[in-house]
């Protein structure tokens, strides 16, 4: 479960797999792929919780990396909603500094580009 | 060329290439498989080790930098009787590994961060271990790994 929650967190805040326009991976060394070390991450609390799902006969669901599964979507709208005031309506994953940032110039009065959001 | 140095207390001799990296020195030179190579680009970690009591990351040393130094890796982490270094037996007390793969590196590190701050908080253990990757644990359970070592008495002695 931790290691899923840090996980998605990497995944929506840094790590990206890049590929050039030929199709060669540009993100295959840790010399370019960002990967998430214990400095970027909290300590976590974890509690049990029991929600059936009403959609099969026995309740059950799928549990593979759960924590992946919620983590990633709850950082990536912590991100946009941190910058919504600002007019960003949305950010690609992972929200890289740049990409805030580009966002947040875009989505500035004046500047048209902005409206369709990035 | 001939390589002479000390790891986990034994005199070692071997005929390597000039180039060779510390880390293929432990493993192929002298048979010493505990420490990973993750990466060989200086930033995961697994193949950290203890060069005369710091850790360094043994891909990123040459084993003629070596040379006259003491070397240890995992395998010279345990006493003699098989009993666990106390950073050894936090990783078991606080379950701080799932695939093993980073916990020779992490176990080396932790030990020359506690070596220098003895009492770190956990920030202090999180900054600490920046140069060790993990993609399993999520890194809870090694940092809580890390602060129980530091209280063991047999690390302030
Ligand atoms: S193998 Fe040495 S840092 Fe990754
Ligand atoms: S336990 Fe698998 S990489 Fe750390």
């Amino acid at each position: 479960m931790h290691g899923g929650i840090a996980q998605g967190v990497a995944q929506a805040l840094m790590e990206e797999v890049v590929y050039d326009l030929d199709g060669n991976p540009l993100t295959s060394t840790f010399a370019d792929y960002s990967f998430i070390s214990a400095t970027e991450l909290p300590s976590f609390e974890t509690r049990f919780t029991e929600t059936p799902t009403p959609i099969n006969a026995l309740g059950a669901k799928g549990i593979g990396e759960s924590g992946t599964i919620g983590s990633a979507p709850a950082l990536h709208n912590a991100v946009c909603d941190a910058v919504a005031h600002l007019g960003v309506r949305h950010v690609d994953m992972p929200t890289t500094p740049i990409r805030v940032w580009n966002a947040i110039n875009e989505a500035a009065p004046g500047n048209d580009a902005g409206k369709k959001g990035r | 060329m001939k390589v002479d140095m000390t790891v986990n207390g034994t005199p070692e001799s071997h005929d390597v290439a000039a180039r060779t990296l510390l880390v293929d020195y432990l493993r192929d030179a002298v048979g010493l498989t505990g420490t990973n190579i993750g990466c060989d680009t200086t930033s995961c970690g697994a193949c950290t080790v203890l060069l005369n009591g710091e850790s360094v990351k043994s891909c990123t040393v040459l084993a003629a930098q070596a040379a006259g130094d003491d070397i240890t890796t995992i395998e010279g982490m345990a006493h003699e009787d098989g009993t666990l270094h106390p950073v050894q037996a936090a990783f078991q007390e606080c379950h701080g590994l799932q695939c093993g793969y980073c916990t020779p590196g992490m176990v080396m590190a932790i030990t020359s961060l506690l070596k220098e701050n003895p009492e770190p908080t956990e920030e202090d253990v999180r900054v600490g271990l920046e140069g060790n990757l993990c993609r399993c644990t999520g890194y809870h359970n090694i940092v809580a790994s890390a602060l129980v070592a530091s209280r063991s008495p047999e690390m302030h002695r």
